[in-house]
């Protein structure tokens, strides 16, 4: 902080992301029009972005090194901080970060992931059958909602049948587990050896019995070759990015869902249109970033940025909330949530070379668990209004904590 | 078309938008141009995947080089 921060406004958190009636003063900042200064809770500030222009220019812009994790104080609206590992491809920059990613990225093109869509039903369908056997009411978050997409990753990866219980146990803890345990502030760190010490394992295995998965792919590698720390770095990187994100997702648009028979009915008419509607839902709530987060950026060089001299040192926080209601980009009644809408490429996986890597699986996952939790129970309903749900810091911003539904 | 596949960061959108055009590869997800001169009923497509590639790795040039956009 500069002696000029000291004037710099308080950003305007919101512990509720999903509070629908209230969001982050995303139009005024969009008339606006420019970079917002904004001091964070832990005392960094840090340039919010509020058009999609921007959003994609300082994200697509080499001279912003994404930086995360790394322990040094940036921006953020919660107190909790992802661990940094060798191989964390989001903390990766230039022609390493590329090489890196492009190691798994084959895993996660369009096609393999379609090919990944009867893996994807039959994780649903389990965890369908084990919320019906757990009874009405449930937390459809933990039961439903958390475990589909590290179990789903836990494939992906290679991780074989005999440790994925324990995989499971380790992902549910990573996000600091379901609500009895949350006073436990150690759960994470503890979650992330047992990852180290699993996978280690894994590791070792595909390297003796090579199969057609990522590990052994991983393994593989030449070009970087990957130490058996970058590899479990990575996937440890593959699961923390795909696993609270998604279920979070899915479990804020079952909520909505829940919140307005309406919309639900339009959702549920017309199958072949579900992808659509997902998108739209992902673009009306980039929750991530709408609770006053961003995704940060370093200047690694003073930037004069539409008439902001943004210094070296300083942090820019592109925020995709802002980007999605941009006129530009969403011309009619943008902050509205309208199934209808023609679907437009909208930016709440980011933009530029750290561009979401697992959104066509993302899609993929929601496009199942949305849909078939209405089939299964024709008559659920959610204990609590949407806007009363209770939310979590986590060290992307915030999760959903909990889903209490019933369905008799 | 001009494919600067040093930038590509295998987020599959072009072929998403113009999949007759562009196509991902099985091995590290990057892209593949299925057809350099696309007949003109591909333009709108092959432009969606121009604006929608999140790292400018496609662009389109005249027959004498001039780089459209
Ligand atoms: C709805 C769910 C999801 C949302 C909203 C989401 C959002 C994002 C965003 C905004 C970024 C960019 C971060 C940055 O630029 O620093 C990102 C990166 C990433 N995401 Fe996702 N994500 C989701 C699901 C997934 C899934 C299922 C995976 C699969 C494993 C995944 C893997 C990754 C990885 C590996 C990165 C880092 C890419 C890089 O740094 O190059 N995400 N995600
Ligand atoms: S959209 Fe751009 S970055 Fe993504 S695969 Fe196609 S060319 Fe590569």
């Amino acid at each position: 902080m500069t002696m000029h921060d000291v004037d710099v406004k308080p950003i305007p958190i919101r512990k509720n992301p999903g509070r629908l009636e209230t969001r982050l003063p995303l139009e005024e900042m969009n008339r606006s029009g420019t970079l917002m200064k904004f001091m964070y809770p832990n005392g960094v500030p840090g340039y919010m972005t509020t058009t999609a222009d921007h959003f994609r220019r300082i994200l697509s812009d080499p001279r912003f090194h994404a930086k995360r994790f790394l322990g040094e104080p940036q921006p953020t609206p919660v107190s909790v901080a992802v661990p940094d590992m060798p191989g964390f491809i989001p903390s990766m920059n230039g022609p390493d970060h590329l090489a890196v990613r492009r190691l798994a990225a084959g895993d996660f093109s369009v096609k393999h992931i379609r090919d990944l869509g009867a893996k994807i039903e039959q994780v649903v369908d389990k965890y369908l059958d084990e919320t019906e056997a757990m009874g009405s009411p449930v937390d459809l978050f933990a039961s439903y909602c958390l475990p589909i997409p590290s179990e789903v990753i836990a494939w992906i990866l290679g991780v074989p049948t005999t440790h994925t219980q324990e995989f499971q146990m380790a992902a549910r803890y990573t996000i600091g587990g379901l609500p009895e345990k949350l006073t436990d502030p150690e759960a994470p760190a503890r979650a992330i050896k047992t990852l180290h010490e699993l996978l280690a394992d894994v590791i070792t295995l595909k390297r003796k019995d090579p199969q057609d998965d990522l590990i052994t792919r991983l393994t593989k590698a030449t070009d970087p070759v990957l130490s058996d720390e970058e590899i479990w770095g990575l996937c440890t990187n593959l699961l923390l990015a795909g696993h609270e994100t998604t279920s979070t997702n899915a479990a804020y648009q079952i909520a909505i869902l829940l919140d307005r028979p309406d919309v639900k009915a339009e959702f549920l008419a017309d199958p072949d249109r579900i992808p659509d509607f997902i998108e739209e839902l992902l673009r009306f709530k980039a929750i991530l970033t709408d609770s006053g987060a961003g995704i940060p950026r370093l200047a690694t060089e003073d930037v004069e940025f539409d008439g902001v001299l943004i210094e070296k040192g300083e942090w820019v926080m592109p925020c995709a909330a802002a980007a999605n209601v941009d006129a530009s980009v969403c011309p009619h009644s943008p902050t509205e949530l309208d199934l209808d809408r023609t679907p437009f490429p909208h930016l709440t996986f980011g933009f530029g070379a750290h561009t979401c890597l697992g959104q066509h699986l993302a899609r993929a996952e929601l496009k199942v668990i949305v849909p078939k939790i209405f089939e299964r129970f024709p008559n659920l309903a959610s204990e609590m209004a949407v806007d009363d749900l209770p939310w979590l810091e986590s060290g992307f911003g915030y999760r959903m904590a909990e889903l209490p539904v019933r369905w008799k | 078309m001009l494919v600067d596949y040093s930038k590509c960061t295998a987020a599959g959108q072009c072929l998403l938008a113009a999949p007759n055009v562009f196509d991902q590869s099985a091995e590290n997800g990057t892209i593949v141009l299925l057809d350099e001169a696309p007949p003109e009923s591909e333009y709108p497509r092959v432009l969606d995947a121009v604006n929608r590639c999140p790292a400018s790795v496609i662009s389109l040039a005249n027959e004498s080089g001039t780089t459209l956009r």
